[in-house]
């Protein structure tokens, strides 16, 4: 007999009690038996002297501050798509044939991205669309406060009968664009007509068909996006549409107080800006995440200083703190959100934070990065100068070489800073308001899907200015502008603006989206605050 | 401290060293491994707070949970890594020369004799010993956290310990303290 063999391995190491094939081992298999438990405990000795160290000491932190800020709710287990009223109502939804509203609720988790539930909404369902029709979301204030500082609204999600046929046959999940909710708008009209290309037979994809024949007139795009798998049996059209949403604007947080603006200094911000007149065109430093920037300025902030000002790198400081897809690390669709805002350090300045998702396999397939090239162009008639977030101009060059390559399932935030055209600080030019468009800018971006298809693909957005406050704006969005800002200040750049706004628009941020980033992030500041 | 809390710190009591340790083996390096085990962690809060305590969840699931969302993170690490461009080709070697905590140099020779002789061995192989020896995980513990079968664990285990046995042979005499005569 072969002693040679898995199961005598398995028997040797406890595995399993006797040897099926060998109730009476020879002694071939005695010695080979003895021979592996010796070699086992020699390795498990060995194993066992190698050096496991544990957390840092501000992570364990981190991660207690994180567990006391997530108490467990009882939810119901049950997907809402089997829940029983959304069940008939989908069946009847399909036997009809006819469009049918799939009312999603934010809800409000400690998830970076929140999960949109479904309620029961057949009362709610919206008028039958047509086939050419792309679809329709309308947005409606809920009744029920989920918490006292957040309002919740709902999203109504239409698609047509084609659509839902589409959906099922197709892999990946539906995108759809989203404008924020408004008291004066209690149903926004979304692009009544489809969109541009958008084939509402085949593949449906919303959000990234060209905006520009008739824009959103707002400032932000949202994103659903599926999570479930398509299974093979194409079950259901809302198994595939439970999703995460950017929730931005949707949110209405009251008791939120936009920080104190630092005073303009508009001479040195000014070093860096490019007008738009001469150069309308720039290319987005795409970079992923770098954890590393993190570490650095906690391991110096735990030595008691603050890191070198000259070390301080704005747009990587952003991206080490910037939400990502979850802690999952898939991302399915490409896309972008565009927002603009107030610019905390800078009264007559806009922000414009732009996020670029890229493509992961995941961990099933081939890992593959999806390759990404930016462009935004500015329109004049609205933006006079621009300016990317940086400390100093060799920051942007360097990154520029990493446009192409951006790392697989990670997102990169990109900010620039904006004179408008109608600021103060320039003026003189109000007449191209008349007669241009109202889009601040619009981005494309060429992507590769994936390793297979050798085709670029192009999508653009564009994105205008309805004058948005701070306090209106995405947590996201302020919690970006507070990284920007600490960076700035940590830089000692002129004009920056001080710790406490920082830390208290950081710490507004943390609330709803108790991210670890967050808790870090105003952990950070705060350290910082005690060092200065 | 709040329940969530009290649970946390029970389980990184328990498992935040050997997570470290086995984030490390996959990754490399220990600050990016502290990162992973981090974000394993983040993760099962984020789970605790959405399903929560339907009975006490079984200790043995949860070790497996971990586990695997470690292991997951880990490669998922591994793989981006690969795909950086590093924009100054001396940071790599620079981290490489990096001492780690000399006490731990020390008390490692062994160990990191074992460490050396595993990188002989597959990385699957690597990996299931590691959760055999390391951390004493049953075969269908080890099959769930690394999407084998148990049948799969079982023969990697076997190859991976005679491979071992022939590296062994292959080693100057008197290089590790061994009865090699009872395994050879």
């Amino acid at each position: 007999m072969n002693p040679d063999d898995p199961e005598v391995t398995a028997y040797a190491l406890g595995e399993i009690a006797r040897l099926e094939q060998r109730p009476m081992p020879d002694t071939a298999t005695k010695i080979a038996v003895e021979q592996t438990q010796t070699l086992g405990a020699w390795v498990r000795e060995g194993l066992r002297q190698e050096a496991a160290l544990g957390l840092l000491r501000s992570q364990r932190e981190e991660l207690m501050e994180l567990a006391a800020r997530s108490p467990s709710k009882v939810v119901s287990l049950v997907p809402f798509w089997r829940q029983p009223s959304i069940l008939s109502a989908m069946a009847a939804c399909v036997v009809v044939g006819m469009g049918f509203g799939l009312l999603l609720v934010p809800a409000i988790t400690a998830q970076r991205a929140a999960v949109l539930r479904a309620a029961a909404a057949v009362a709610n369902r919206p008028a039958r669309l047509t086939d050419q029709e792309g679809f329709r979301i309308a947005l409606s204030s809920n009744p029920e406060p989920v918490t006292q500082t957040e309002a919740l609204y709902m999203a109504t999600m239409s698609f047509s009968a084609p659509q839902i046929e589409a959906l099922l046959k197709r892999g990946t999940p539906p995108m759809a664009q989203m404008v924020p909710w408004t008291p004066e708008r209690e149903n926004p009209a979304l692009p009544a007509r489809p969109a541009p290309g958008l084939n509402t037979s085949g593949p449906l994809v919303v959000a990234t068909s060209p905006v520009r024949e008739e824009p959103v007139a707002e400032s932000q795009v949202f994103k659903i996006k599926g999570l479930g798998a398509p299974s093979a049996t194409g079950s259901s059209y809302a198994s595939r549409s439970t999703g995460t949403a950017e929730l931005g604007g949707i949110q209405n947080r009251a008791g939120t107080a936009p920080i104190p603006h630092a005073k303009a200094a508009g001479a040195i911000q000014v070093v860096g800006f490019v007008r738009v007149s001469e150069q309308p065109l720039t290319t987005l430093p795409i970079a992923g995440s770098k954890r590393s920037e993190i570490r650095e300025v906690r391991s110096s902030l735990e030595k008691g200083t603050l890191p070198p000002a000259d070390s301080v790198r704005v747009q990587d400081w952003i991206n080490a703190f910037a939400p990502g897809e979850g802690v999952s690390g898939t991302s399915h669709p490409e896309g972008a959100t565009l927002e603009v805002g107030p610019c905390p350090w800078a009264t007559d300045h806009r922000l414009v934070r732009i996020v670029i998702r890229t493509k992961s396999d995941g961990r099933t397939g081939i890992s593959m990065a999806s390759q990404v090239r930016g462009r935004a162009e500015f329109n004049p008639s609205q933006v006079h100068a621009y300016s990317l977030v940086q400390t100093a101009r060799a920051e942007a060059d360097a990154d520029l070489g990493r446009s192409l390559e951006s790392s697989g399932g990670s997102t990169s935030t990109i900010l620039y800073e904006i004179v408008p055209v109608s600021g103060s600080a320039v003026g003189g030019e109000l007449k191209y308001q008349q007669v241009s468009s109202k889009e601040l800018l619009s981005l494309k971006l060429e992507y590769l899907p994936g390793a297979k298809s050798g085709k670029v693909r192009l999508v653009e957005f564009a994105l205008k200015d309805p004058g948005t406050r701070l306090d209106q704006c995405s947590p996201d969005f302020r919690f970006t502008a507070a990284v920007a800002g600490f960076a700035l200040n940590v830089a000692g750049k002129a004009g920056a603006a001080g710790l406490a706004p920082i830390l208290q628009l950081a710490r507004e941020s943390i609330g709803s989206n108790s991210t670890l980033d967050r808790v870090q992030f105003a952990r950070l500041v705060e350290k910082a605050s005690e060092v200065r | 401290m709040s329940p969530e809390q009290t649970e946390l710190s029970a389980l990184l009591e328990r498992y935040e060293r050997p997570l470290v340790r086995y984030a490390q083996s996959i990754v490399g390096d220990v600050d990016n491994a502290r990162d992973v085990v981090q974000e394993t962690f983040i993760k099962w809060i984020e789970l605790r707070s959405k399903a929560t305590a339907q009975g006490e969840e079984d200790a043995k699931k949860t070790e497996a949970w971990l586990f695997t969302v470690c292991r997951n993170r880990s490669i998922d690490f591994q793989r981006r890594q690969s795909r950086i461009i590093p924009m100054d080709p001396l940071a790599y070697e620079r981290r490489s020369e990096e001492p780690g905590p000399s006490a731990v140099l020390e008390n490692e020779e062994r160990a990191g004799a074992m460490s050396k002789l595993l990188k002989g061995l597959s990385e699957n192989q690597q990996d299931v010993i590691r959760l055999k020896f390391q951390n004493n995980l049953s075969y269908k513990e080890i099959a769930e956290i690394t999407e084998l079968s148990v049948t799969n664990v079982g023969f990697l285990l076997h190859t991976g310990l005679k491979r071992l046995r022939t590296l062994l042979e292959e080693q100057p005499v008197g290089r590790f303290e061994l009865p090699l005569h009872k395994i050879l």
